[in-house]
């Protein structure tokens, strides 16, 4: 089971960052800003293309040693899951070097061919976008996290009918397989993690609101709708992992309660249903939504004025990764180079919520 | 509503923030009553500090062209379309005057920088 389980992920982790470029603003590549008159340099196609092409090849290597390594030795499934990981972080690190390559050769062919030379850089703001931004509301995130208070107080309640060993983690097949002394906070460990986790979503959601909107001077007009697509599905793939957390983590919850309850193939059940709905959810936006918005097809037209470009912000994308401008009031901005939104590194609201967010991981790793 | 900044002019940036919203007041496609965003979004949209667009702001604010109102958001005045008063008047005779001068030194003839008036209000007008 384990197995599979990693193969489907190693698969899914290889397949994105492979065709990672096709999912992006086509004025973005490998992290390095691409002013509109670039965007068809051959090159930049070739290097796209080259590195789908040799992230492949590496993810297929991984595939079949990882498989071959399955088949010969029949390791347990804590080996597996530990050589999972690695071949995870093995394709990871592959990717990521190769990246680097390619953004540091970008930069510089930005750089000694002047592609921002003779151009006025803009910058465009919608004075509407607020209004017509769809997110869903916070109360969408915080039921969820009533619900889980609810369970956490229930568990509270029953405190002296549970047993003396409190499941802490539950192996690849559904079975519990590590305990932790009874206590109130092996009781509540469970609602707090996923307390922290909702919060997390809810902040996500709060922060995407407030993220700024970034309309490309050529293409105001479709960049504005496919911007304003890629907040509203973001806000949503937000709620679906929330509710998926919430049930999952919920039913384990009440099989603490309720011993008689639990059953293995129901476990499994609500693991694989979990991982499917996530994975599903990630490749629906992935692909129909894209990067910013890239994928939505936009009807309205744009006149597209020469000699303008978008204004060149490379300097504050730390190899184009890291995201650091201590002016921008934004918590959350979209990633260069990956799906999704990262934090602004130069704001201080990002460093409390990373300092929370580690805190409480750690105190729930120790105290447990 | 677009508006649009120029990263490397000789213009600052919280002028260029004025001046675009009051264009689009005299072209009318913001209206007395229209909403703007808050500072924040504003800044966060551009990617700037807050400062500069509180300055944008004030600056209009002093001028009459929008209203802010705490707790409920920046809108634009209700009498941004007005007409002139006496000390509006002389306002924009003080802002026109360099102007005009360096238009006399580049010997500019009077029919000449009317002319230029008319093109510009013809301009404003035509992108209705």
């Amino acid at each position: 089971m384990a197995a599979i389980i990693f193969i489907i992920i190693l698969i899914f982790i290889i397949a994105i960052q492979a065709f990672l470029p096709k999912f992006l603003k086509e004025s973005e590549a490998f992290g390095i800003y691409i002013p509109d008159t670039h965007v068809k340099d051959k090159r930049i196609e070739h290097m796209k293309n080259s590195y789908t092409k040799a992230i492949l090849a590496s993810g297929i290597v991984i595939l079949a040693v990882f498989i071959g390594w399955l088949w010969t030795f029949r390791p347990s499934e804590e080996q597996i899951v530990y050589v999972g990981m690695v071949a995870q972080i093995v394709a990871l690190i592959f990717s990521m070097g190769l990246y680097a390559k390619n953004h540091i050769a970008l930069a510089n062919w930005k750089k000694t061919e002047k592609w921002t030379a003779g151009q006025s850089e803009r910058k465009v703001v919608d004075l509407q976008f607020r209004e017509q931004l769809k997110l869903l509301p916070s109360i969408y995130f915080i039921i969820p996290m009533i619900i889980t208070l609810g369970l956490g107080i229930l568990g509270l309640s029953q405190y002296d009918t549970l047993p003396n060993q409190i499941p802490t983690h539950w192996g690849p097949s559904g079975e519990a397989d590590a305990f932790a002394e009874k206590s109130w906070v092996s009781v509540s460990a469970l609602p707090i993690m996923t307390l922290v986790l909702q919060g997390m979503l809810l902040f996500f959601n709060g922060a995407m609101k407030k993220s700024g909107a970034k309309i490309q001077v050529r293409h105001k007009k479709r960049s504005r709708e496919q911007q304003l697509a890629f907040r509203k599905y973001s806000s949503w793939l937000l709620f679906v992992v929330t509710i998926t957390v919430t049930l999952l983590m919920g039913y384990l919850q009440l099989t603490i309660i309720y011993p008689e309850i639990m059953s293995t193939s129901l476990t499994l059940g609500f693991t694989l249903g979990f991982l499917v709905v996530i994975l599903g959810s990630v490749m629906y936006y992935t692909v129909k939504v894209g990067q910013s918005g890239t994928r939505i097809t936009v009807s309205e037209q744009d006149m597209n004025p020469e000699n303008v470009i978008d204004m060149d912000d490379d300097q504050y994308w730390k190899f184009g990764l890291f995201y650091v401008n201590k002016n921008d009031p934004s918590i959350l901005v979209e990633k260069r180079f990956g799906i999704g939104w990262t934090v602004n590194m130069g704001h201080k609201g990002s460093w409390i919520f990373l300092v929370l967010l580690f805190v409480s991981i750690f105190l729930i790793s120790t105290l447990l | 509503m677009f508006i649009e900044i120029e990263a490397n002019s000789a213009v600052p940036i919280y002028l260029q923030l004025a001046q675009q919203i009051i264009e689009s007041v005299a072209k009318g496609s913001l209206k007395p009553g229209d909403s703007l965003p808050s500072v924040r979004a504003f800044a966060a949209d551009l990617g700037m500090n807050m400062h500069t667009v509180n300055k944008a702001y004030h600056y209009l604010e002093e001028k009459e062209f929008i209203q802010i109102v705490q707790k409920k958001g920046v809108f634009i005045h209700e009498n941004g379309v007005r007409k002139a008063s006496e000390l509006d008047r002389l306002r924009l005779k003080k802002e026109l005057r360099p102007i005009i001068a360096e238009a006399l030194c580049l010997q500019l003839s009077q029919a000449e920088i009317e002319l230029l008036i008319q093109e510009i209000s013809l301009d404003l007008k035509e992108e209705m």
